[in-house]
């Protein structure tokens, strides 16, 4: 871009504000702030952050990755319009150097998981001592302690994410007891981000497991998929602390993954087929109306020699060939015109290999802060209170 | 595609500041809401004269590069399997231009109520300047500086990691 002085027509303040500086990426509007006085009270501004919120998820897609066993924690990756991948950077060294785990935690790096990411606040799990909610974008990350400790224990379950029926980021917890064998328990914990603490706290009488880390928040509910026979997807209602568990017997022998797409609870099943040439089979399927669960519908099949990682709320899915990634949007293009054989491009990005992921998270970049809705203490008092009286 | 209007003419004309015509297919020209507003209009009131249609803030060679972008989409509007190559061709039609000629075409999509040229302008522009200087934004947006150089210091050492 050319700066000289000839008279060139300025952008109206306008569009400056809600059309330009929504697009930029956080990191440069934090360093935008010392600008003017101006531009300062609108990048710290409430509304200036939702917009900011709402325009970065539509338009783009970002994945968090967690690459394998041994190593932490995972790889940003961003894509250009043509759904290939722009960008590659590990979160840890190059993007957000000031984030270290041994802040938090004496353990080692490898106990340490992404369990939810929800509207640019991730969470981390450090093996049965404590949680971090981070904001990779605003380089804010926090502690939360696990609210109960005892040697002999499993976990039952645990997930992340924003719950709008009361604005509210919250942390699903279940752990299970193995000291009573004749008679098993799940203790189930709900962490509060706007009161900053933990809120709920239940027993199950029942032996159950739901799987470790793969989650996902639909409305009030984490779910979870399936992992053992007789298969059943867990939910646990994080404003009640309810636990309910309902039984998927399309298809066994399979791995399952869960996420929200287009608002409603997702579900894709994928095995490993040698019929007519196909290395991987994915079906997707969508729970068309949240209060029946009879309402699965088929929406598409993934096969061939893709891999399909992960689907996005858009429904694009993250797919990777030969070790290399692609976006592909299911609605625009049907998976089956993807050749098998041909080479994914990979943009201007070459060379980006993942021979093993593990994990796979929808990201979105935000300026919500990990410690907690930003009120007056009057407003603050009244959340609490509101949070508390709606959990019974 | 299928017209409901009342008038037979499928052509509008189109006036720039400079007063250059343009003649513009209606499909065309409905990719900006302005300008089908206009056409809609004049239609309910039956008229059968061309419809002329005057854009007192539009220079002539920035609205042909609107026109230019309306024909390309309303040309793939109705087919839904070549959406990558549209947008191939978006990114490679604003790479052409000078930030000046960005600008213009920025307002006259904002003007002319284009919303998807005037998403791809400002993401391009925010593309464009999200590694730029604090100094170099305050030029391009022709900002003062209005801080004290001790305020300044002090937003600037709260987010150091930022300027790295």
């Amino acid at each position: 871009m050319k700066n000289k002085t000839v008279a060139i027509p300025v952008l109206p303040e306008h569009l400056i504000v809600e059309q330009i500086l929504p697009r930029l990426p956080v990191k440069s509007l934090i360093r935008f702030k010392s600008v003017s006085r101006n531009w300062l009270s609108i990048i710290c501004s409430d509304d200036f952050q939702k917009l900011h919120l709402k325009i970065s998820s539509s338009c783009q897609t970002q994945a968090i990755i967690h690459k394998s066993f041994f190593a932490f924690p995972s790889f940003l990756i961003s894509f250009d319009k043509c759904n290939n991948v722009k960008e590659c950077v590990e979160l840890k060294d190059s993007y957000y150097p000031a984030f270290s785990l041994s802040k938090y935690c004496s353990g080692h790096p490898y106990s340490c998981n992404v369990v939810g990411s929800s509207n640019g606040l991730v969470c981390l799990y450090y093996d049965y001592s404590c949680f971090i909610l981070w904001n990779p974008a605003t380089n804010q990350s926090q502690k939360v302690n696990v609210p109960y400790r005892i040697s002999n224990t499993f976990l039952g379950g645990v997930g992340f994410g924003y719950v709008s029926s009361i604005d509210d980021y919250r942390i699903g917890f279940m752990l299970g007891d193995n000291e009573h064998h004749n008679n098993p328990k799940v203790r189930v914990y709900v962490f509060s981000w706007r009161a900053q603490k933990w809120i709920t706290m239940a027993t199950v009488d029942d032996e159950f497991y739901c799987g470790g880390e793969n989650s996902v928040v639909v409305d009030d509910t984490l779910y979870f998929p399936p992992v053992a026979l007789p298969l059943r997807i867990g939910a646990l209602n994080l404003v009640s602390g309810q636990v309910k568990l309902f039984p998927w017997d399309v298809f066994q022998y399979r791995t399952f993954q869960v996420s929200r797409m287009k608002g409603c609870l997702s579900l894709c099943d994928t095995s490993y087929s040698n019929k007519d040439g196909y290395k991987y089979v994915s079906n997707v399927w969508m729970l068309k109306q949240p209060d029946k669960w009879d309402s699965w519908e088929k929406l598409f099949s993934v096969r061939g020699d893709m891999y399909l990682h992960h689907f996005f709320e858009t429904g694009k899915c993250l797919v990777s060939r030969e070790e290399q990634l692609k976006l592909i949007d299911p609605y625009e293009i049907a998976p089956e015109q993807y050749e098998i054989g041909t080479t994914f491009c990979q943009g201007s990005r070459k060379g980006v290999e993942f021979p093993v992921i593990r994990q796979t998270w929808s990201y979105v970049e935000s300026f919500i802060s990990p410690f907690g809705a930003f009120t007056s203490s009057e407003d603050e008092d009244n959340s609490r209170e509101r949070v508390e009286s709606s959990n019974v | 595609m299928a017209s409901s209007s009342s008038s037979s003419l499928s052509r509008v004309v189109v006036k720039s500041s400079d007063n250059n015509l343009f003649v513009v297919n209606k499909k065309v020209a409905s990719q900006s809401q302005l300008l089908k507003q206009c056409i809609d209009n004049m239609e309910e009131k039956g008229t059968n004269d061309v419809i002329l249609i005057p854009l007192s803030n539009v220079t002539s060679n920035i609205l042909t590069l609107v026109l230019e972008y309306c024909e390309k989409h309303a040309d793939f509007a109705d087919d839904d399997n070549n959406n990558q190559e549209l947008k191939q061709w978006d990114h490679e039609f604003l790479k052409k231009f000078d930030y000046a000629t960005l600008n213009s075409l920025t307002m006259a999509a904002d003007y002319m109520v284009t919303k998807s040229l005037l998403n791809l302008c400002c993401q391009f522009i925010a593309d464009s300047i999200k590694d730029l200087t604090v100094q170099q934004i305050r030029q391009i947006f022709d900002i003062k500086n209005d801080f004290t150089p001790q305020e300044e210091a002090d937003i600037k050492n709260e987010n150091a990691w930022a300027f790295r």
